[in-house]
């Protein structure tokens, strides 16, 4: 006995298939367990190699090495201010397409949380995270690449390939009257279990960056104000190298940071940044332009401290120096000491690639023995160091007086604090103050990627990134040493940066950008 | 509405019978066995009782039995390439029956859509390959058999890991640039992949490549379809064959990579020409040169000492069954391959079976059973963060001054490289793959010219592949961990369910076939995956020896289904006009409910001009002489699963507090209009055999339209998201192909050649409606799919003048760096700066326009020489990154690059190589331009196989009725101009990750025995 049948089905779903591992839209944003869904998509930065955003670690560090701090091995950062830049080169696509993959996702939601059904405070809490996220991406958009396409809500795809630029200052008054709008529904604070999320000091802090830039210092004054006002946070004293460390990332300084964790949404930086003989691969080489800007202990630069011997050029110095960079024969990690004498055994020796013999000690966890591309360190966007001395900076140039308590409770705070100790600035007028804060700020904030914000504002990209710098010491008879070209001092002279002043003050539109779209404009010079 | 209509179809085949029908014992056995006239025997010789289905095919040894029904029966007996023969049987119970060669293969049966056909009568454009042509070469996925044998078929295999290995395969030009260029493959009419079915195991390959002959397929025939039939049993003794190779594969060609004090040099070189300082001193280069401290000063070539560590043996090992009687017959194979590859760890193994089974029930029922499977084995090394094809990458960049093993036990390395550190590591990658298809077809013929068949077929496939990634301590500074696991595991089925009614009548000089079918088919697949890192040693490989902080897992899956109502029509008149028709309409998940259903029609005729009087009666020398025509309209739906929905991705997480909080995110936006691709095609062919099959030509004109290609439109990425494909697009392929066969006889040297030649040329006739480029997918209308787009290169600059006097370069130029071409500006002049915008233009194409083979095969008493030569011309490629570059991201140097670069000594402005430099992704000299294309066309010598069969006399004392020894080697030679070292046919991307395993030669002996 045989049977065959063939049956052609009679159901008739037989040609319904939905996705398997993923909502349809049709049954999305419904209900407020989908708000805190697109809330969090909001978040996402991507992790592990991401590419550049302005919330990956190595991207934000790639901005200061772009800003004069120093290179790196394959001078892809470099390349943005060495004047050698293309509308095509890749990195500059990278923080434009990433941007506004963020941007559209905070659209997106903006679009659909009215019609959410759920509680009016949460929803006007979790509306104002979003615009505040989309107002720093769309504020540093604006601040690298000039005017810039401003979607306020989700594209069509012939709108995204016919929209024009939104010049800065527009895009800048947005992102203000955004922040304004937003920072009163925010929480002071966050629950252990929220931590992470924009607070009330977060927006706060990011609309007195957008107000600093567009020189509006009365208001930044303001702004920063408020946050002090806060009382929620303070300068941590536990120690400044810890700060950047994974123990570190629930100090009451940091105001804002990019949340990672190791395993599951961890990031690569230390694999770039830790050198050779410790794992890593010795990415990254800070100039001795930096270096140099360290005061010595009495609060004097280089050039007239008397504590500075050019033959023994790393004592006697402001103590964040070691935190920040390590020196050869100098800086100890794990016990073990980082060596790059050139032609040495040391796998760090200087001559071994294009390496100015320092590396950056900064981030540098000896608390973490797991994979350095498995890292789950959070990394600080924001610290209560940066809203003091912005305060400071506001008032100066607002031109209200400085007294000296207003000195101590901001520039004196942060550079005074345990585990720096550095003596208190005492100049009260603008002339003298200025560029101690800005050389605080400069030592401070060294590879957080906030450097190349400050030198576009203060309007000095051309004169810091249009000359030689230098690397590491290697001799101190510089007229008899052969083996490398040195400078007077005998400092290693090492790369030269050619920034075109009046072109790469502003990024490329990325080429192909402009392919698709032809309203987009070329920025001037490319 | 034809869903509708017929949503509520059952075809309900209901047979029973109590028990099979004894065999005939009253009638006599008749035997004998046929030779040609050379007295050679003829094996699959056909043996069919006149007016009757009572048949058999002969044994290798020639011989033949068969109970006749009648008294006085007559016996055809046809055979490839001799003429037909009736034999009127006596009494006697042998017969000794000579064919006489003819040459001409008039009577070739191919193995067409549902069905099979005399190629005399097609009228659609079939190509066929011979088991001749595949036997005994050392091809361990299907798909490499293709090449070079048929026209309108493009190969070319991009790798040579084993396992991974297939080639891509290409009918007729690409038509598409959105949607899946594959054809369609199905082996015993099932839908599978090519590289599923044992090349022991095939008895035949159809390529159809027009729409007349694909269009039965319907949606997804437009790329063309390749249909393979295993072999099958035939009546007689059980006869066993047995064939078997053991050989060694190398890699096709190396890359030359120059030792480490001439890297050292040049590095210092490159040094001086960025106005840096040495790297190396000269005593540095002297212990280089005299390797006196080889720890600190080695001279390590990473690449080719990877790429040769393994022994690259490969066999192969089939033993064949086959038999059967007047009722069931039989095949069952099993084959073995090992193939170990040219890296050390690196290998592949895989167990391949089958059973086919042909019962005849009743007189007028059929059961035919078609079951095959294997389970496969990978394992390749890794390193930490990558697999063994990225290791390969890794150890081009890593040059000869970075260590090996040094004396004291420790390891050299670059950043995380290092393969000889990887290679001891025990890191690893294990993949196993089980495959079983098998299907049943039930054929009923209650009355003559009626057969109704049903059919059943499943296809299930699973896979469990593992990752170790070990830790590893290169030297006391640098340590890289933890030790972790990764395994994937996942399964999918595939259910066709199929009936076909076919009808034929005869009325006079006309006949009539018409063929009608349902099919439905439905797919599934599913996966999971699992991570632990932390393993206690290195020994335990298992998920659960792992830690259990930072476990993770996932797991997917999909679905989709068909459903498809098909028939076809054949009229012929006198076998001197053909016609044909087919309709074809297809239902899927894949579109939403307005576009899903597709209809896809076909119609053809012939005109066998050889049979008209004016011929036939005047011109003896034409055997055949046919010319046909069709046209018709296929489709292709092969782009995902969903594509018309918004998709809302989950996971797109982020980290709050220290927990992983879930997130979702749309990531794309959909087309809710989305549906078919629609090809169409003309074809104008002629067949010709003259001199009764000396000659043989088959040649073809087509033209091929595709419109609503499925492409994705380019979007500003300020849209922040990915789009979905619309039907925009329109593609044209139009071409030409000749195939030649010649064969002759010259006393005991046979002899034939066979050439063969394509030309598709293809152009983009449209992108989105009035979008004229889309440069960032290299689409440009009136050009075809896969160009290249940069700059033109003019040379190298000479000096600073030089530079001063020519157009602005985009880049920061210098001496000895390309000078780019002002070619045009805003006004559409040249604008005296070179710029992205007006400056870049078509400098290259990267697909093929000519593919060409030959075949010459020579027979001399027992010898025979068999070679296959195979080539694609008319296209450019890039290669980039380390392969390309010097010093490109701490990258090593190639010697092609050190001779006759440009040099301040010698500017030569047309040096082969730039100024020295260390490269990198910003550097202006490597933006893409017509200075690094190189043309990628080939000429290589695919196969050679020389053979000796023993003389009979002398193994029938062994018992054997066949022994034949042969040598053969695959890839053997190749002629091209590419870059040294670099094989133009392999698959490398010119990014930083490019990813490749080099193609290999393979020399083998190996033996063929029938018992």
């Amino acid at each position: 006995m045989l049977l065959l049948i063939t049956i052609v089905g009679c159901n008739k779903d037989y040609f319904d298939k939905q996705p398997l591992d993923s909502i349809s839209d049709a049954t999305f944003w419904k209900t407020e367990k989908d708000a805190n869904l697109a809330l969090i998509g909001c978040y996402n930065i991507g992790a592990g190699w991401t590419g550049e955003t302005f919330w990956m670690p190595r991207s934000l560090l790639y901005l200061d090495l772009m800003a004069g701090f120093g290179s790196e091995k394959e001078l892809i950062p470099d390349h943005v201010t060495d004047g050698t830049v293309t509308p095509s080169y890749g990195e500059i696509s990278a923080y434009w397409s990433n941007s506004y993959n963020k941007i559209e996702r905070c659209n997106n939601f903006l679009d659909h949380i009215g019609t959410i059904p759920m509680e009016e405070t949460t929803r006007g809490m979790m509306s104002s995270e979003v615009r505040t996220i989309r107002a720093y991406e769309l504020f540093n958009m604006a601040l690298y690449y000039g005017a810039v396409p401003m979607p306020t809500h989700l594209l069509t795809v012939d709108e995204a390939n016919t929209i024009s630029r939104t010049p800065q200052k527009d895009v800048w008054d947005f992102c203000e009257k955004e922040l304004n709008d937003s920072y009163d529904s925010l929480p002071n604070t966050r629950t252990s279990d929220e931590k992470g999320r924009i607070t009330k000091g977060a927006a706060l802090a990011i609309l007195g960056r957008v107000q600093m830039a567009e020189k509006k210092w009365a208001a930044a004054a303001a702004t920063y104000k408020k946050i002090i006002d806060l009382g929620v946070y303070e300068i941590d004293q536990k120690g400044y190298h810890q700060l950047f460390m994974q123990v570190g990332e629930d100090s009451k300084e940091i105001i804002l940071a990019a949340q990672f964790q190791e395993d599951t949404y961890s990031h690569v930086m230390l694999q770039y940044l830790y050198p050779e003989a410790f794992g890593g691969w010795h990415q990254f080489s800070p100039y001795n332009e930096l270096v140099q800007t360290f005061e010595c202990t009495d609060g004097k630069t280089i050039d007239k401290s008397p504590l500075y011997n050019v033959d023994a050029p790393y004592d006697n110095r402001d103590p964040r120096l070691d935190y920040t960079i390590m020196i050869n024969g100098r800086t100890k990690f794990e016990g073990q000491t980082f060596v790059s004498t050139p032609n040495s055994s040391s796998p760090d020796k200087m001559n071994k690639y294009n390496w100015s013999g320092y590396c950056i000690n900064k981030f540098m966890d000896s608390t973490f023995s797991g994979n350095l591309m498995n890292y789950g360190g959070n990394f600080s966007i924001i610290r209560y160091a940066e809203v003091l001395l912005s305060y400071l900076e506001s008032k100066m140039e607002a031109g209200d007086p400085i007294s000296q308590s207003l000195l101590d409770q901001t520039i004196n705070a942060v550079r005074g604090r345990a585990s720096v100790n550095m003596p208190p600035v005492t100049a009260t007028d603008a002339a003298t103050l200025r560029p101690i804060i800005r050389r605080e700020r400069t030592v401070e904030f060294a590879f957080e990627g906030l450097h190349y914000y400050d030198i576009l504002r203060w309007g000095i990209a051309a004169s810091e990134l249009n000359r030689q710098f230098t690397g590491m010491k290697l001799t101190n008879n510089p007229s008899t040493y052969k083996d490398f070209p040195v400078d007077a001092n005998g400092f290693f002279i090492y790369q030269k940066r050619n920034f075109v002043a009046g072109k790469n003050e502003l990024w490329p539109i990325p080429q192909s950008e402009r392919d698709i779209n032809p309203n987009l404009t070329q920025n001037a010079g490319y | 509405m034809f869903g509708k209509m017929f949503s509520c179809v059952i075809l309900l085949m209901l047979v029973g019978f109590v028990k099979a029908l004894p065999y005939q014992d009253t009638a006599r056995l008749v035997k004998g066995k046929i030779t040609g006239t050379d007295g050679a025997p003829i094996a699959s010789a056909s043996v069919i009782e006149k007016n009757t289905s009572n048949g058999t095919l002969t044994l290798i040894d020639g011989t033949f039995s068969i109970m006749p029904k009648s008294e006085n029966a007559t016996l055809v007996i046809s055979a490839v390439g001799y003429a037909n023969k009736e034999v009127q049987l006596t009494k006697e119970p042998f017969y000794l029956i000579t064919l006489d060669a003819t040459n001409n293969n008039l009577n070739e049966v191919v193995v067409i859509g549902y069905g099979t056909k005399r190629k005399v009568d097609l009228t659609g454009s079939v190509s066929t390959i011979s088991t001749k042509d595949i036997e005994n070469r050392p091809i361990t996925q299907t798909s490499q058999a293709l090449a070079g044998l048929t026209t309108g078929v493009t190969v070319s295999q991009g790798s040579g890991q084993p396992g991974n290995n297939g080639a891509g395969i290409t009918i007729r030009g690409i038509g598409s640039y959105g949607a899946g260029g594959g054809p369609l493959i199905l082996v015993d009419g099932l839908a599978t992949s090519i590289n599923d079915v044992d090349p022991n195991n095939i008895a035949s390959i159809s390529v159809l490549k027009d729409a007349a002959s694909a269009s039965i397929y319907g949606s997804r025939a437009a790329n063309g379809v390749i249909l393979i039939e295993t072999k099958r049993g035939r009546a007689g003794k059980m006869q066993v064959n047995y064939s078997g190779y053991a050989g060694w594969q190398k890699a096709t060609e190396l890359a030359d990579f120059v030792p480490a004090w001439q890297y050292a040099t040049l590095r210092n070189e490159a040094n001086k020409n960025m106005g840096g300082s040495a790297t190396y001193t000269e005593e540095e280069i002297q212990k280089f040169k005299d390797q006196s401290d080889p720890d600190n000063y080695p001279d390590v070539a990473h690449y080719k000492d990877l790429l040769t560590s393994g022994s690259g043996f490969q066999s192969s090992h089939n033993v064949t069954f086959l038999g059967g009687n007047a009722m069931n017959r039989y095949v069952f194979s099993a084959s073995y391959l090992t193939q170990d590859g040219i890296v050390t760890q690196n290998g592949y193994k895989r167990y391949n079976f089958m059973f086919n089974e042909d019962s005849k029930l009743t007189d007028n029922l059929t059961l035919k059973v078609s079951i095959n499977g294997y389970t496969a084995k990978q394992h390749s090394p890794r390193q930490y963060d990558g697999g063994m094809n990225s290791m390969i990458n890794f150890a081009v960049r890593e040059g000869p001054v970075y260590a090996g093993e040094k004396s004291d036990g420790t390891y050299g390395y670059q950043d995380n490289y290092s393969p000889e550190a990887w290679l001891a590591s025990g890191a690893f990658y294990q993949g196993s793959n089980n495959y079983f298809l098998g299907g049943a077809e039930l054929i009923w013929k209650p009355f003559t010219g009626f057969s109704i068949s049903g059919k059943a077929g499943y296809n299930f496939w699973s896979y469990y592949n593992k990752d170790y990634a070990a830790d590893f301590q290169f030297d006391p500074n640098k340590y890289v961990g933890p030790n972790n696991l990764s395994v994937t595991s996942g399964q999918g089925e595939q259910l066709t369910l199929q009936s076909i009614a076919t009808y034929n009548k005869v009325i006079g000089a006309h006949s009539f076939e018409l063929l009608g079918g349902i099919s439905e088919e439905r797919y599934n697949d599913r996966f999971l995956t699992g991570y632990r890192k932390d393993f206690p040693t290195a020994l335990l490989y298992e998920l659960n020896a792992g830690g259990a902080t930072g476990m993770t897992n996932g797991g997917s899956a999909s679905e989709w289904s068909m459903r498809s109502y098909f028939s076809r029509f054949n009229y012929s008149y006198k076998d001197k006009y053909l016609f044909e028709a087919n309709i074809r309409a297809d239902g899927t998940s894949r579109f939403p409910s307005d576009g899903r259903w597709g209809y896809f029609p076909s119609f053809s005729a012939g005109w066998r001009l050889s049979e008209e009087s004016f011929i036939k009666d005047h011109i003896s020398w034409i055997d055949n002489l046919k010319i046909r025509g069709s046209w018709g309209k296929l489709g292709n739906q092969n782009i995902g699963t969903y594509p018309y929905q918004n998709i809302i991705s989950l996971g797109q997480n982020y980290s709050l507090g220290g927990t992983l909080v879930s997130g979702a995110a749309t990531t794309r936006l959909s087309n809710a209009a989305i549906t078919w691709e629609s090809t169409t095609t003309k074809d104008l062919g002629m067949d010709l055999d003259v001199l009764n099959g000396k000659f043989g030509l088959v040649v073809d004109l087509f033209d091929k339209n595709t419109t609503g290609v499925l492409y994705t439109v380019a979007t500003s990425s300020v849209l922040g998201l990915g789009t979905s494909p619309v039907n925009v697009g329109s593609v044209k392929n139009t071409g030409f192909e000749a195939a030649l066969t010649y064969r002759q006889s010259f006393g005991d040297l046979q002899i034939g050649l066979s050439p063969n030649f394509s030309y598709t040329k293809n152009r983009i006739t449209s992108l989105a409606n009035g979008l004229k480029e889309d440069i960032g997918s290299g689409l440009f209308v009136g050009q075809p799919i896969g160009i290249i787009y940069g700059y033109v290169a003019d040379g190298l600059f000479v000096d600073d003048k030089d530079i001063a006097s020519y157009a602005t370069q985009p880049y920061s130029a210098e001496p000895g760096m390309e000078r780019y071409k002002d070619i045009s500006g805003p006004d559409g002049v040249p604008d005296g700066k070179v710029d992205a915008t007006y400056d870049r233009t078509i400098i290259g194409n990267t697909v093929p326009k000519y593919t060409y083979g030959l075949t010459f095969n020579a027979n001399y008493k027992g010898f025979d020489l068999y070679v296959l030569a195979q080539g694609l011309g008319g296209y450019e490629k890039q290669i980039g990154s380390y392969a390309a570059f010097a010093f490109y991201n701490g990258g090593q140097i190639q010697q092609w690059q050190v001779d006759n670069r440009w040099t301040e000594e010698n500017p030569d402005p047309r040096a082969a190589y730039p100024k020295l430099t260390s490269l990198n992704m910003g550097s202006g000299a490597i933006l893409t331009s017509t200075y690094w294309n190189r043309d990628a066309s080939f000429l290589r010598i695919k196969s050679i196989q020389l053979g000796y069969t023993l003389p009979t006399t002398f193994v029938e004392k062994a018992k054997f009725s066949k022994v034949r020894l042969y040598f053969s080697g695959q890839n053997l030679f190749s002629w091209n101009h590419f870059y040294k070292g670099w094989d133009p046919e392999m698959g490398m991307s010119t990014g930083d990750n490019s990813q490749f395993y080099p193609l290999t030669s393979v020399y083998t002996f190996g033996i063929n025995a029938s018992f």
